[in-house]
């Protein structure tokens, strides 16, 4: 029902007002309360504005491009089904970080891949690829060097020092003590440190 | 502190996890030890490094419309809310349009009149707008609305491009035009307070409706 009965009886046709208004731009709480009530117009604008850093996480923690894509996907099709059980008290971001960061668990513990030492060092730019891609030489070697990190490692030193999660929280995450947290961390950046500097 | 200890501590001194005596403690044992200074240094710089990674990564192809298949099979909460508040804004936009020079025009008239109105029109409008109607303080309220509208318009303006607000526009011209037929047939039967009352109580249903769309 686009159109409008005006007290005077008149029959005034509003769809192309009403596309004009939808298009506004609108806060990240009034995209949430949409898509939740089923708007996937909104939801669309969600994953314009999370898609990056989602696939950015996807790809850090599983080294494997295509992977990572199909990873980000799901995430994105899990928010959509899950979020009525999104509750405003904490922030969508926090949220859907969250629910991204289960999944590439489960993805990683179901293919085994979490135990094993699969690294992949063809899943980043070429070097010097220009345009957006384009990267100093120092951050180039250091995501070539997180990639080659055991998948555990890899994990916690992703989440604890580029993503800024605490060691509890990435315990209670990944299903590991404080203290391995901590010592995943300490052979992450002793590793780091060890290929960067040859 | 010994230099195996403050290693042992240097990843918990650099997240911050250290009480004070202990986090005092490493930093006391850097200042005299070269070598544990060197490795702290060093362990600063890989953070500052990885800190320097921007976390969001581009997908190199578009996702959306592969999850936009999925989603569109799962059952969707009640669709017809999502568009909801752009009717009402729109019947804001129109109403309040209508309803302005109108009002201005009764209050004009009757200034000070205290009245309550039951709403039965055929439009859905709830019991709370059988509220009493001052049509003293209307016209405040009808400055406002305009001011508003104005505004709304105005802002939109600019971020609908040209096409959109032509069809603004011509949809305000449309309603400008229905303002004009309801003043004549209230010149024509000036006694149908009926119409006057209702047109009054929705108009300011529509102010609540304006409030609320304009904080969406
Ligand atoms: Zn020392």
């Amino acid at each position: 029902m686009r159109e409008l009965v005006t007290s005077a009886g008149l029959l005034v046709d509003f769809s192309d007002f009403l596309g004009a208004v939808e298009r506004q731009p609108m806060s990240e709480a009034d995209l949430v309360r949409d898509a939740q009530r089923g708007d996937t117009a909104a939801f669309e604008e969600l994953y314009r504005q999370h898609v990056a850093r989602i696939y950015g996480l996807c790809l850090r923690m599983c080294a494997n491009p295509a992977k990572a894509e199909d990873l980000t996907q799901e995430a994105f099709i899990r928010a959509w089904r899950k979020l009525g059980s999104f509750r405003r008290q904490s922030s969508f971001r926090t949220w859907l970080h969250r629910l991204t960061v289960n999944l590439v668990l489960g993805d990683l513990r179901s293919t085994g891949r979490w135990e094993s030492r699969l690294t992949a060092i063809d899943s980043l730019p070429e070097r010097g690829d220009g345009g957006a891609g384009a990267q100093p030489e120092t951050t180039f070697d250091l995501e070539r060097a997180i990639s080659q990190l055991p998948p555990q490692a890899r994990m916690v030193f992703v989440l604890h020092d580029i993503e800024g999660y605490k060691h509890r929280e990435i315990a209670s995450l990944c299903n590991l003590a404080v203290g391995t947290s901590k010592a995943h961390l300490h052979r992450a950046r002793k590793q780091l440190r060890e290929v960067l500097k040859r | 502190m010994n230099c195996e200890q403050v290693r042992e501590q240097l990843d918990d001194y650099l997240g911050c996890y250290l009480d004070e005596a202990d986090r005092q403690a490493v930093e006391h044992h850097a200042e005299t030890c070269v070598s544990c200074r060197a490795d702290m240094k060093d362990l600063k710089n890989l953070l500052a490094q990885a800190r320097q990674l921007s976390p969001g990564v581009p997908p190199a192809q578009n996702l959306w419309p592969a999850i936009l298949e999925q989603i569109e099979d799962s059952p969707a909460k009640s669709w017809s809310y999502a568009n909801r508040s752009w009717l009402a804004l729109a019947a804001v936009l129109a109403l309040a349009v209508l309803l302005i020079p109108l009002l201005l025009r009764q209050q004009a008239r009757q200034p000070g009149e205290q009245v309550t109105v039951a709403i039965t029109d055929s439009m859905a409008i709830d019991a709370a707008t059988q509220a009493k109607v001052d049509l003293a303080r209307s016209e405040d309220r009808v400055l406002l609305v305009r001011r508003d509208l104005v505004e709304a318009i105005e802002i939109r303006r600019d971020l609908l491009g040209p096409e959109a607000s032509q069809s603004v526009e011509e949809s305000l011209l449309v309603l400008d035009q229905a303002v004009a037929d309801i003043q004549q047939a209230l010149e024509e039967n000036p006694d149908d307070r009926r119409l006057r009352l209702l047109l009054a109580a929705k108009y300011q249903h529509e102010v609540r409706l304006l409030q609320r769309v304009s904080r969406v």
